[in-house]
């Protein structure tokens, strides 16, 4: 079963001066299609980041061409200094975007259902 | 028997119904969606046929609905979609129908026109009233002038200096559209040369044109001038410019009285236009509940007699005969329904009659929600002749499978196989919202088919161990690096060699590709070998399937020569070849490796291809040179062996091409000679030798022509298996362009993102903004693109490299008259 309802106003009485807009209206400032976007975005970011932020911590070499390492290097101490202290870096920052997404997520979700109530067609 | 393996058992009907009964048989069939009827009146012009006026009125009614329709969504009133399927309605019904939706019209009609008259008059007080108020300010200023005679009045500038006092200024007032307000300005000034004097004012609200209800915006504006040819020019402009012109009058008491009048009138007029888009409002609310039902009748209506218009006319039974193809298994359930359509119109029973045909039937296959994307796939190319063996169950594994090996990624099966499972999971709401995005009925129509490509891609994503072009280490990688530092420092590539016990633990990783190759330099060479070794076995084994298929349509066709004079050649040729090429691959796997004796070691193990090539080309034995430990011979007495299978191979070739014409030859021979003898013992011995004549010539062009149908076949499979075999390197060309593009969007996008650093959050920020992008890039160009590519390849290698094995593909769907199809056609025509 499929009901669909658009935003009726006063349809009947258009001569007569037309009524203020819902509030609600106003608030979305993403349409449909790209509040649904970065919802989905935002979920998987939230995931590989995440995963990508533990992965990072636990220094595993398949990231090791990932990491900001700087120019050559006089002897292997410094070299592996920079490398664990890029691990840390990247797992940082990994996190950091992580907790951004989450953000993100639920400011897509709030406008993609504020979406939802206005329309539920597509 | 109804299943896939082939299509279904068909029975030509004959029907003979009453004419009573005629409609409710009709409808009962097409609740059951299992008869397709023929056409058997195909020279009858559409307006000659039986039942045309009922078609008419049909389309009437049809007419009516869409008008119905079209005011209900005007106004925005929702329609009630309850799923329910309305029966057919008797012909009788059909006549109340017909009146309901007459009356319903009209009113509608009625209603509307009054709406329009009213607004119109609305629109002409509503103008009147702005006139009323801004004209006043006009008037002030003009009183003010007059009464203080000071130069700033413009209406003094342009008389004589010597007037006789106050001038007799005649005006015109009116309303016109915004926009014309310049040009209708400049017009005025140069046809009255600048004698009349124009005041126009803004009105704020905008107003409805009654005509097409949009919203306008208006000036009032009034005109001053001296004289009647002035006053005919001005009116003339103002009818051109479709100024309205409203009765002003002078006297400001007038004006205040006539504003008062104005406003009373509005009010009076304001009830009534609301009661009457009440009234409107309330006879759409009530026909909208049943509009969808009505729809769905007239539809029903119209496809039976549409149907019936297909039928013979029997004038001495007072009946229709009809013609169906039925399926055989169906035949009980057809009977039911006939009966129950008798049954409701209380006449004599209908009369099914199977007759025998030669002529070839529709191919019916019974597929349910999940293997009906499939048989698509595979009745694009071509449908399947009448009782063929159908290639779409294998389908269901093998494309997603084939599809799988060439977009091998964990990460982009997931995302393959959430989209897929979505679909299939929200099914219902989905398929009952109904739009016509194309690009979204194609998504939709093949989410099972995503959804088990997804699944496959990310089994094949763990065996390439490829995740977003990064190898996941589960198990434990059995390479290790053992080199000092020393080592380490001075030498920029180092290689970690297999038969070095510290380096590699002589044992592989449990499942799937080693976590290392992902790291590894040397990758891309790796990987080459062992994609297009997998694609020649996975393309050989398919192909052999094909071939094998092709025995139980020989089978069930009863044509045993086929099998002796086509299939077991082809077995046999496809086998000694290619065959023999798959069992190279696995021997040199298993026999040749690192840490061994050196006539096993890698860099011993001779190149397949060039064996191959060796092997065809007939090759001389080629001696193993002194003191080299490499044999170009992978085990004893291969040479011989080698020549064995290709002596066998080439013999193969004739057999495909001379065996079948031959035994066809002899036994038409014999044939003739037969009917000879019996025509010689015959009354006519003159018919006898012109029968044996005629024949004796079809034999000839027969011959001819089946000579050149079996040098065709014979050349397209033994060129095609060459080429064919060549062609399932697709699935490593294709395997290796993901795996590369998905590494390059890393290292281009994503790593930018990581190696930026910084200090404090900016690298998140920076990594925040830049995993959207690489994201966006991933759907759009990984999955998207080359899930298409990879999709229309597998679709490819099935229909040329597969099916070319075994499959006729010479038939025609069958097209049942069911309800359901005819209503959601008609469902999309309307939405478009």
């Amino acid at each position: 079963m499929c009901v669909y309802v658009t935003n009726r106003g006063k349809g009947g009485r258009s001569s007569l001066p037309s009524s203020p807009l819902r509030p609600e209206s106003t608030m979305a400032f993403c349409g449909y299609k790209f509040s649904l976007c970065l919802l989905l975005i935002s979920c998987w970011g939230l995931v590989q980041l995440l995963l990508m932020g533990m992965l990072f911590y636990c220094e595993t070499p398949a990231f090791l061409e990932d990491l900001p390492l700087t120019g050559p290097y006089e002897n292997v101490g410094q070299y592996m200094n920079d490398v664990h202290h890029g691990f840390g870096t990247n797992a940082l920052n990994c996190l950091i975007a992580a907790c951004l997404y989450i953000i993100t997520l639920g400011v897509s979700g709030w406008q993609f259902y504020l979406n939802q109530k206005t329309t539920y067609q597509v | 028997m109804g299943s896939l393996f082939r299509s279904e058992e068909m029975a030509l009907c004959q029907l003979f119904l009453q004419s009573e009964s005629a409609y409710t048989c009709v409808s009962e069939l097409g609740e059951l969606g299992l008869v397709q009827f023929r056409d058997l009146n195909p020279d009858v012009n559409a307006f000659q046929r039986k039942f045309v006026n009922e078609v008419r009125r049909c389309d009437e009614m049809e007419r009516k609905l869409r008008y119905l329709e079209r005011e209900i969504r005007k106004d925005g009133i929702p329609v009630l979609d309850t799923g329910e399927n309305p029966e057919a309605p008797m012909p009788r019904e059909m006549i109340d129908l017909e009146a309901t939706f007459e009356k319903l019209e009209n009113e509608l009609k009625e209603v509307n026109s009054n709406a329009e008259a009213l607004k119109r008059n609305y629109l002409e007080l509503t103008e009147l009233k702005h006139i009323l108020k801004k004209t006043q300010v006009f008037f002030d200023e003009r009183e003010g002038s007059l009464e203080s005679g000071g130069q700033t009045s413009l209406t003094q500038n342009l008389l004589p200096e010597d007037s006789k006092g106050p001038i007799q200024l005649g005006f015109v007032a009116g309303v016109i559209l915004r926009e014309r307000i310049p040009a209708f300005e400049r017009m005025l000034w140069r046809a009255c040369r600048g004698n009349v004097f124009l005041r126009q004012a803004e009105i704020n609200d905008p107003l409805e044109d009654p005509a097409t209800g949009e919203q306008v915006y208006k000036s009032v504006f009034i005109i001053f001038f001296q004289g009647d040819q002035l006053k005919m020019r001005v009116k003339k402009i103002c009818e051109g410019f479709r100024a309205t012109m409203y009765p002003c009058p002078e006297a400001p008491a007038d004006r205040r009285e006539m504003a008062m009048g104005v406003k009373t009138r509005l009010d009076d007029l304001s009830t009534v236009l609301s009661q009457t888009q009440d009234h409107r409002h309330r006879v759409l609310v009530s026909a909208a509940r049943n509009i969808r039902a009505w729809m769905m009748k007239v539809w029903k209506i119209k496809s039976i007699y549409h149907t019936l218009n297909m039928f013979n006319l029997d004038v001495i039974q007072n009946g229709l005969i009809a013609e169906c193809w039925i399926p055989v298994a169906n035949l009980e359930d057809v009977q039911l329904a006939l009966r129950r359509g008798t049954e409701k119109s209380g006449s004599l029973p209908a009369i099914l009659n199977r007759l025998s045909t030669h002529e070839a039937p529709p191919t019916f296959h019974r597929t349910n929600k999940f293997t009906k994307a499939f048989q698509a796939l595979i009745d694009a190319y071509g449908v399947a002749t009448y009782r063929e063996i159908n290639p779409a169950p294998y389908t269901i594994i093998t494309f997603p499978f084939l599809f799988a090996i060439m977009f091998g990624d964990v990460g982009h099966g997931i995302i393959m196989a959430l989209f897929g499972g979505w679909m299939v999971w929200r099914e219902k709401p989905l398929s009952a919202k109904k739009t016509d995005n194309e690009i979204w009925n194609i998504f939709f129509g093949g989410r099972y088919i995503i959804l088990l490509m997804g699944m496959f891609s990310m089994y094949t994503g763990l065996i390439y161990n490829d995740i977003f072009s990064k190898a996941l280490n589960i198990f434990g990688t059995s390479w290790h690096g053992n080199y000092n530092e020393s080592t380490l420092l001075t030498n920029k590539e180092l290689t970690l060699d297999p038969g070095n016990k510290e380096q590699y633990d002589q044992y592989p990783y449990p499942f799937g590709l080693d976590p290392v190759w992902q790291i590894a330099l040397n990758k891309i060479n790796f990987y080459n070998s062992y994609k297009m070794k997998i694609s020649i076995i996975f393309g050989i084994i398919h192909m052999l399937f094909g071939v094998i298929l092709s025995v139980w349509n020989h089978r069930f066709f009863n044509k045993p020569m086929n099998i002796y004079c086509e299939f077991i050649p082809q077995i046999i040729f496809l086998t000694c070849l290619f065959g023999y090429l798959v069992l190279l691959v696995f021997h040199k796997w298993v026999w040749y490796g690192a840490g061994g004796a050196d006539s096993v070691s890698p860099n011993c193990a001779p190149s397949i291809l060039i064996t191959f090539i060796n092997m065809v080309l007939m090759k001389g034995y080629q001696p193993t040179p002194e003191g080299d430990p490499c044999s170009p011979y992978m085990y004893a007495g291969q040479f011989g062996f080698q020549r064995f299978l290709v002596c066998v191979g080439l013999i193969c070739v004739p057999w495909m091409l001379i065996a079948k014409p031959f035994i066809l030859h002899r036994n038409n021979k014999r044939k003739l000679m037969m009917s000879q003898a019996n025509g010689g013992e015959g009354v006519i011995e003159e018919g006898g030798g012109e029968a044996a004549a005629a024949a004796a010539t079809e034999e000839v062009h027969d011959m001819g022509e089946i000579m050149i149908h079996q040098g065709i076949h014979t050349i397209e499979y033994v060129l095609g298996s060459v080429s064919h075999t060549a062609s399932y390197l697709r699935l490593w060309a294709l395997s290796l362009a993901h795996a590369q593009l998905s590494e390059v969007l890393w290292q281009m996008v994503l790593r930018v993102g990581l190696t930026a650093g910084g200090t404090g959050g900016v690298g998140g920020v920076v990594t925040y903004f830049i995993f959207a992008a690489w994201a966006s890039l991933t759907i759009a160009i990984l999955v998207l693109m080359e899930g298409l590519s990879a999709f229309l390849h597998t679709l490819r290698l099935h229909w040329v490299e597969f099916q070319s094995k075994f499959y006729g593909g010479g038939g025609y769907a069958f097209v049942p008259f069911a309800f359901e199809t005819i209503l959601e056609h008609a469902e999309t025509a309307v939405t478009e």
